[in-house]
């Protein structure tokens, strides 16, 4: 497996009020293809930016971010994103958001048949005409999960999808992204500040310090899929992750096992 | 399916707005009765029926609808036209903005009447005068209304066109101009009010046919009731065409209203 994405010493900063902030600092990180890899931190600390600027919405940066070789300078074919809010049009139903995924090359003639086969992947058959407003978050999420991987991209981008769903939900929707991952051989990239579920879904997860993020570990997670959330294993690199969050503190003894 | 619509009115409570128009024109008509309101000043709402009637059969009333309608469906057409055009490329550039932000408010505050004289001046007393007038009418509220929400779409939605590589084109047409169309469809709601006065207005000073041209022409025969006739045609028309587009308004923004 290559090396599908490198982040080369990238820095970030915001003019507000005339006043510069440092959003990150000298981040370094390559992702594997086919890899899943997890982007974590605390609120603020950037990790959404980052993502932002691998899918090319951000527009000054400071520093490299190769996608197959060639510099990101605008949001690119093979690059998807689903957003933390879902972000459907509001205005079109679940069909046409799904099919608003697809690229002006794709002709008209294979439309109807790729935008049924990503519902049915997502398991929305029979909404297909309803509107955003009339599903629940999680079915949002769905959404615009089918809608970023219905134009076939090699790397999807996940700006905590699942962050304001509730538990059960968001289990479910866990274990479908991993579904869709092995089936499809993408390579994901998520940001979150779940560390059980950076655990639970990646290969790799980078942890970043509080604004300005700099990178302070990448851990590695040598679990086999399916992980198994209450095992020992488990455990230890869940602990390995907060313990960076809490090094200085005592609140470290809350998770110990 | 008529009982279910029935109930459904009055669990609404619609019809308490009823009560109100019903019970003046009661009080009215029984003042006019008891001879306390000079007739002559304003006719009783069974005099006005009457003369009402009395145009409606001649043909005279029909015809005087149709020339307001006319004149407004297309001075209103090209004006809320215009302003829809002219409100996202001031919506879309900051530079467009800036170009037109002096002569727009220096011209907007003119009230509409105002420019009937002016108007007849430079195109005579024909249609063009009137459509222009209702074209200004229109065109403010409507582009304003585009403007604003052109300017306050969701940079969420934006961002989303971007990521999936959609030109210019389909930004705007697919996802900016749905993103802005409720308000662009409130400017449309106050801009068809201000059409229908516009055109109102513009026949009370000069013109041979028209709603009116009816109302000042019947004060000058010195027949109040046809006139007052004239002025509550105008009012019911006004509120027909709002019923109306508020229905294509629900409509067409299902997706807003929905829950």
């Amino acid at each position: 497996m290559g090396t599908i994405v490198q982040i080369k010493n990238v820095n970030k900063k915001f003019t507000i009020d005339g006043e510069t902030k440092e959003i990150l600092n000298d981040i370094n990180f390559d992702v594997r293809e086919g890899e899943f890899v997890s982007i974590v931190g605390s609120s603020g600390c950037g990790k959404s930016t980052l993502l932002k600027m691998i899918a090319g919405l951000e527009s000054t940066i400071e520093g490299e971010i190769l996608i197959n070789d060639n510099a990101v300078n605008g949001p690119a074919l093979e690059c998807k994103m689903a957003f933390q809010e879902a972000r459907l049009l509001p205005w079109r139903n679940v069909y046409k958001n799904i099919g608003f995924g697809l690229d002006k090359s794709v002709p008209k003639s294979e439309r109807d048949e790729l935008i049924k086969k990503y519902i049915n992947m997502v398991g929305l058959n029979g909404f297909e005409n309803a509107l955003p407003k009339q599903l629940s978050g999680g079915m949002q999420q769905r959404v615009s999960i089918a809608r970023a991987l219905i134009s076939n991209p090699n790397i999807l981008l996940l700006d905590e999808p699942f962050g304001a769903l509730d538990a059960l939900t968001r289990i479910n929707m866990q274990r479908e992204i991993l579904k869709i991952w092995k089936q499809e051989n993408k390579t994901m990239i998520l940001v979150t500040h779940d560390i059980e579920e950076a655990v639970y879904l990646s290969n790799k997860v980078v942890i970043l310090s509080e604004r300005p993020g700099r990178i302070k570990k990448i851990l590695n997670i040598d679990l086999a899929y399916p992980k198994i959330r209450g095992s020992k294993d488990f455990a230890y690199y869940t602990k390995e992750i907060y313990k960076e969050f809490f090094e200085d503190s005592e609140h470290e003894i809350d998770y110990a096992i | 399916m008529i009982k279910k619509k029935i109930r459904s009115f009055v669990r609404s409570k619609s019809w308490l707005g009823i009560i109100l128009p019903v019970g003046l024109i009661l009080i009215w008509q029984l003042a006019s009765n008891l001879e306390l309101i000079n007739a002559s000043l304003l006719p009783s709402p069974a005099r006005i029926w009457r003369s009402l009637v009395k145009q409606a059969e001649s043909g005279k009333l029909a015809v005087n609808i149709l020339v307001s309608l006319r004149r407004v469906l297309v001075g209103y057409a090209l004006g809320a036209s215009l302003g829809i055009v002219i409100g996202i490329i001031t919506g879309l550039s900051k530079t467009a903005t800036k170009i037109v932000s002096v002569l727009f408010e220096l011209i907007r505050p003119i009230p509409i009447i105002a420019w009937v004289p002016v108007l007849i001046l430079w195109t005579g007393i024909g249609e063009t005068s009137k459509i222009i007038v209702i074209m200004i009418g229109t065109f403010w509220t409507v582009y304003l209304n585009t403007s604003d929400g052109i300017r306050n779409v969701d940079r969420k939605y934006v961002e989303v066109s971007k990521i999936f590589l959609k030109s210019k084109k389909i930004e705007i047409t697919k996802v900016m101009f749905p993103a802005a169309l409720p308000g662009i469809f409130t400017g449309l709601r106050v801009g068809v009010g201000s059409a229908w006065i516009s055109v109102i207005g513009a026949e009370l000073i000069a013109a041979s046919a028209g709603l009116g041209f009816m109302i000042s022409y019947y004060r000058e025969m010195a027949q109040p009731s046809t006139m007052f006739a004239g002025v509550l045609v105008v009012g019911v028309i006004g509120f027909l065409i709002n019923v109306i587009l508020r229905r294509v308004e629900k409509r067409v923004l299902k997706w807003n209203t929905v829950k």
